[in-house]
């Protein structure tokens, strides 16, 4: 029962809260964004930069691969524009620590137990 | 005529190796991680890895070198000690970076793209001690080529096509001893929709996976519904599947919803629902959940409240009967240092005693620190992690 009523609180609370969405940060997919004021730097990973390090020899992240402009908690970066048509996947660095997949991509798969995004080219 | 199709062939051909900037470049990274076990005391903190990798490369339109190697620190200064960690030597035609050869070591591993998940993950092989010979050739008609060998048992190549006009193609293949993986991929743009496919051969039994992309029944102006059905034949099932996949395009929003069956068990089809919402107010909503063969469910509610310098959040996770719950609150008192303290139960326990962790961040530009303290199931333990870029 108590598990029911958190549910159904949960779920009142997020319909009322999401009775208006705010407007999309950007549409373009030749721009990948991410909303998070409270980061310090975000960085851009995936297969095409051996995602910053991990599948490389080091199986360390650079601290300076893919780092994303921050404008007002709002960090964008492009994919790579020479990427062929193919799926690659990716996710979002936060503070060095944090992986976290686009929220604005629903395209989902799993890569060394982080939830990821998948970015489709064609 | 065909020597000019030929040109703006070639022309129209790009360098997909990352070759970074021309010239010398000299540049260092710095890691190090330590923890300790809190209960046991604060003596037990011990660096697990000390490492300094120098790298240094040099770039020019015809040859790119590059080396980085590790140096690495005990704990106790007893020993350090310097180890290859990578080197390569590319030679390039000049004027036609797709035509060259190298020798390197460290710096390629295999992998093979899929369609839904790889044909063959990175980190598949245990190849970075291993010297690579590569050869690429390519730009007759835009085809590219590579060979890479692994020492005398491994290669890995492929021959990728240009932009056809209606589609690609894609020819990829690993052979290790005598065990070969193929595939064949790409896709046709048929305007209204791309069906993709990719072709498997491992050890003469053949997988093929399809999938349309594209297809948009419904779009306007605030949101569009993209359908994409997908079949899978493989050697031991067939399985069909449909995705509809929410894109929002004026607001924060996008989702999807997938069906995914067992062509010789229909009833008991896999779902999987996803939901990414930012809301007006400033709360960032996940829903997700999963039902496998109507037996294994997975279901996740998360909401996180940001507004700078704090924000908190909570989420409630549901496998089968076990309930989780999870609150988080962040505080960011200057740009680029945070902390965050989770507290985390399991409800359906008869005593449930609640995890926490702590872990506060510092990163700017090409640093990052970060320091974790976690304590349940009896241990208090400490991280601690560090990495800097130096050019």
């Amino acid at each position: 029962m108590d598990r029911l009523i958190a549910l159904s609180l949960l779920l009142v609370f997020f319909s009322l809260s999401c009775a208006v969405f705010v407007p999309a940060e950007k549409a373009h997919t030749d721009q990948l964004v991410f909303h998070n004021p409270a980061a310090g730097k975000v960085q851009l990973i995936g297969d095409w930069n051996n995602w910053g390090g991990i599948t490389g020899a080091t199986g360390t992240v650079n601290p300076a691969c893919g780092i994303m402009e921050n404008d007002n908690g709002i960090w964008t970066a492009p994919p790579p524009d020479d990427l062929e048509r193919g799926r690659y996947r990716y996710a979002f660095l936060v503070n060095g620590a944090q992986y976290f997949p686009d929220p604005a991509n629903p395209e989902r798969t799993v890569f060394l137990e982080h939830e990821v995004s998948v970015l489709l080219i064609d | 005529m065909t020597a000019l199709f030929l040109a703006l062939a070639l022309l129209g051909q790009t360098d997909s190796r990352e070759t970074g900037e021309d010239g010398l470049n000299l540049g260092l990274l710095f890691h190090s991680t330590a923890s300790a076990d809190l209960k046991a005391g604060l003596n037990t903190l011990s660096a697990d890895t000390l490492t300094v990798f120098p790298r240094g490369s040099f770039n020019s339109d015809w040859v790119r070198l590059c080396a980085e190697a590790a140096l690495k620190y005990s704990v106790d200064s007893t020993f350090s000690e310097l180890e290859p960690v990578s080197a390569g030597a590319f030679f390039r035609w000049p004027g036609s970076p797709w035509i060259g050869t190298g020798v390197s070591m460290g710096l390629i591993d295999p992998f093979l793209a899929g369609l839904d998940v790889p044909a063959r993950e990175w980190q598949s092989y245990d190849v970075m001690d291993s010297t690579v010979v590569t050869v690429e050739a390519g730009g007759l008609l835009g085809f590219q080529g590579f060979w890479n060998q692994f020492g005398d048992s491994l290669s890995w190549y492929g021959v990728k096509s240009p932009w056809l006009g209606f589609g690609t193609l894609n020819w990829n293949g690993i052979r290790e001893n005598s065990s070969e993986l193929e595939t064949v991929g790409g896709f046709l743009d048929l305007r209204k929709f791309q069906p993709w496919f990719l072709f498997v051969k491992e050890d003469s039994q053949w997988t093929c996976l399809t999938e349309i992309r594209g297809w948009q029944p419904v779009h306007n102006h605030d949101f569009s519904i993209e359908i994409a059905p997908r079949v899978y034949f493989e050697e031991d099932s067939n399985t069909v599947g449909l995705t509809a996949y929410l894109h929002g395009k004026s607001r924060a929003i996008s989702g999807s919803l997938q069906a995914v069956t067992d062509v010789a068990d229909p009833a008991e089809p896999s779902l999987h629902a996803g939901l990414d919402i930012l809301s007006e107010v400033g709360i960032a909503w996940a829903v997700d959940a999963e039902l496998e063969h109507f037996k294994d469910f997975h279901g996740a509610v998360s909401g996180f409240y940001r507004m700078s310098p704090a924000g908190c959040g909570g989420a409630l996770e549901m496998f089968d009967d076990s309930l989780r719950v999870t609150a988080t609150a962040l505080y960011s008192p200057v740009p680029g240092v945070a902390a965050e303290l989770s507290v985390m139960s399991d409800l359906n326990t008869g005593s449930p005693e609640p995890g926490c962790l702590l872990r506060v961040f510092g990163a700017r530009d090409d640093f990052t620190a970060a320091v974790t303290v976690e304590w349940g199931d009896g241990s208090t333990t400490l991280g601690m992690e560090v990495s800097a870029w130096i050019d």
